[in-house]
């Protein structure tokens, strides 16, 4: 194991040096530490976005969950993502970054002027991607346990440290260059792999043809009911445009036609991903591992068996990539709603620059301790813990923000409704408090769409200044 | 929004509800049910779609943009 080892001491080291790099220059201002100074390219920016997206869900959990549930259900979730990048790139790229700010946060409290939106927002950011952060880390520490031997709880402790450190320093800047890095490093090693065993097998049918004669549940939806499959689908559509961390990609790019191609061309790699993990890798680790304890260890154990140790030790750092290069942005999005939308508007901007990068650099430590005690006791199928933390954000932002950009009568009244309906009556159906007929997310958003339509219509109607101000964020502004 | 624009959100919604029937649940196509090849087939065609349809619109874009910069 030693040559795995050392693969993965140099990758890590190269993403601190990368974050303290970074650090000469985020120091100089604001829009550095938050949006690397909005000039990324797009294809740094594609690979960058399919990085953040593509996590260690993507990678373990996808195989994980494909073991256990079938491949149809599990396409049914990540096919949802690929819904949701047409909808960000058509409805919202190019109105957020024309409207030019940091966070979502800050689109929704201008457009809905209300403490309660500016509040609750980051709120519920933090509570979903501490969420999300700790399905993270347990793909981190199972992939060091299972192929470099360390223990859990030292791989956990380790990978946390050094991305809050290269995140706390480095800022967008420092989570651009190394998501690029990770996320060819990801595609290197899924695809290399799906490759390979097309090589060695044939195509992804014959594969599969294969596989379900020796499981045929792998090809058959699970006996649940379509609620579950059909929740995770609109959940992955609705979350995309107005998921913090890929929001916040929008604003890095140099203008509007550029974050919008940036979103396509990330959507095809991270397509490229998820269809060669779950039609190739999947089929071919079900019929070498009839029977696994723990179904997100599948990939682990597939590459355990068929790869010699060099690319072994590649396969940790890409998994290890694939975990920083999410977690990474998660923990900024966290900050940020933290640092600039909590704080920032408790202060009204009259704290010192000394104040905010302390409260900055606290609240990513912070946070990234919190998701790191979490994950000492994690869940089981990290895919689903996740996803439904992602519900809370898309059932209570995707109405406020698709409306706040194409409806006219969208006003603050609707927008602090819909805000609210939508998150509470998905909190009550996740949480089991009511039992609904269909998916939690599929109420939730009905009942956002409502409250949003019923305040538009009742509440006092916006202000020409503000309908104006809003009409101008479509306007190509090259 | 451009016409054709809304025309692959519609189209990509359409596909999606057709690719949830029930009845694509019991067919099967080398092993895996229908269904998952209809979500197989919205991960290809959804990308390359809207991708095309980005660069059309860029280059319409681009030659108003010229066509504009000719007549000032």
């Amino acid at each position: 194991m030693l040559l795995e080892r050392i693969l993965v001491v140099l990758y890590l080291l190269g993403c601190i040096g990368i974050g303290i790099v970074a650090s000469r220059r985020v120091l100089s201002s604001k829009d550095e530490f938050w949006v690397a100074g909005r000039s990324i390219g797009t294809t740094i920016n594609a690979m960058a976005i399919m990085a953040a997206l593509a996590s260690g869900g993507s990678i373990i959990g996808v195989m994980g969950l494909a073991y256990s549930q079938g491949i149809p259900a599990t396409l049914a979730l990540f096919a949802g993502s690929i819904l949701g990048f047409p909808i960000a790139s058509i409805l919202v790229a190019k109105p957020l970054r024309n409207f030019g700010r940091y966070t979502i946060t800050d689109f929704l409290g201008y457009r809905y002027p209300s403490p309660w939106v500016r509040y609750l927002v980051p709120v519920f950011i933090v509570i979903a991607f501490v969420i999300y952060m700790v399905a993270q880390l347990k793909a981190a520490g199972i992939t060091a346990t299972a192929l470099l031997g360390i223990p859990y709880d030292t791989a956990l402790a380790l990978s946390t440290v050094v991305f809050v450190t290269y995140v706390s320093f480095g800022g967008m800047i420092a989570i651009t260059w190394t998501d690029v890095i990770q996320g060819f490093l990801m595609l290197f090693v899924v695809i290399g792999t799906a490759l390979f065993f097309m090589w060695n097998v044939g195509s992804p049918l014959e594969i599969m043809s294969q596989a379900t004669e020796v499981a045929p549940e792998l090809g058959r939806l699970p006996d649940q009911s379509s609620s579950g499959y059909i929740g995770f689908f609109v959940i992955w559509a609705t979350a995309i445009p107005v998921i913090p961390h890929i929001v916040m990609r929008v604003y890095t790019a140099k203008d509007a036609s550029s974050a919008k191609k940036s979103l396509n061309l990330a959507m095809i790699a991270y397509s490229a991903i998820i269809l060669a993990a779950t039609l190739a890798i999947v089929p071919m680790g079900r019929i070498d591992f009839p029977v696994l304890q723990d179904a997100d260890q599948l990939f682990l154990k597939v590459m355990e068996m068929h790869f010699p140790p060099l690319v072994r030790g590649i396969a940790v750092a890409a998994v290890l990539a694939a975990v920083m290069s999410t977690t990474d942005a998660l923990l900024l999005a966290c900050s940020s709603a933290v640092a600039h939308d909590l704080f920032g508007n408790i202060t009204k901007g009259r704290s010192s620059e000394k104040t905010l990068k302390r409260v900055r650099l606290g609240s990513t430590w912070l946070i990234g301790l919190a998701a790191l005690l979490w994950a000492f006791s994690p869940p089981e199928l990290i895919s689903q813990f996740y996803t439904a933390g992602v519900g809370l954000l898309s059932s209570s932002l995707f109405v406020p923000t698709i409306a706040g950009i194409w409806w006219k009568r969208a006003n603050k009244t609707g927008g602090v409704a819909a805000l609210t309906a939508g998150a509470l009556v998905y909190a009550l159906g996740a949480l089991g408090l009511v039992d609904y007929p269909v998916a939690p997310v599929v109420v939730a958003l009905l009942c956002s769409l409502a409250a949003m339509i019923a305040g538009g219509l009742l509440g006092e109607a916006e202000t020409d200044e503000m309908l104006s101000e809003v009409e101008k964020l479509h306007l190509d502004q090259s | 929004m451009r016409r054709a624009e809304a025309a692959i959100i519609v189209f990509l919604a359409c596909w999606a509800v057709v690719a949830f029937l029930p009845v694509w649940r019991t067919v099967y196509l080398g092993g895996m049910s229908a269904f998952g090849w209809w979500m197989a087939g919205l991960m290809v065609v959804g990308p390359s779609l809207t991708l095309l349809v980005f660069r059309s619109g860029k280059k319409q874009a681009d030659a108003s943009h010229s066509e504009r910069g000719g007549e000032e």
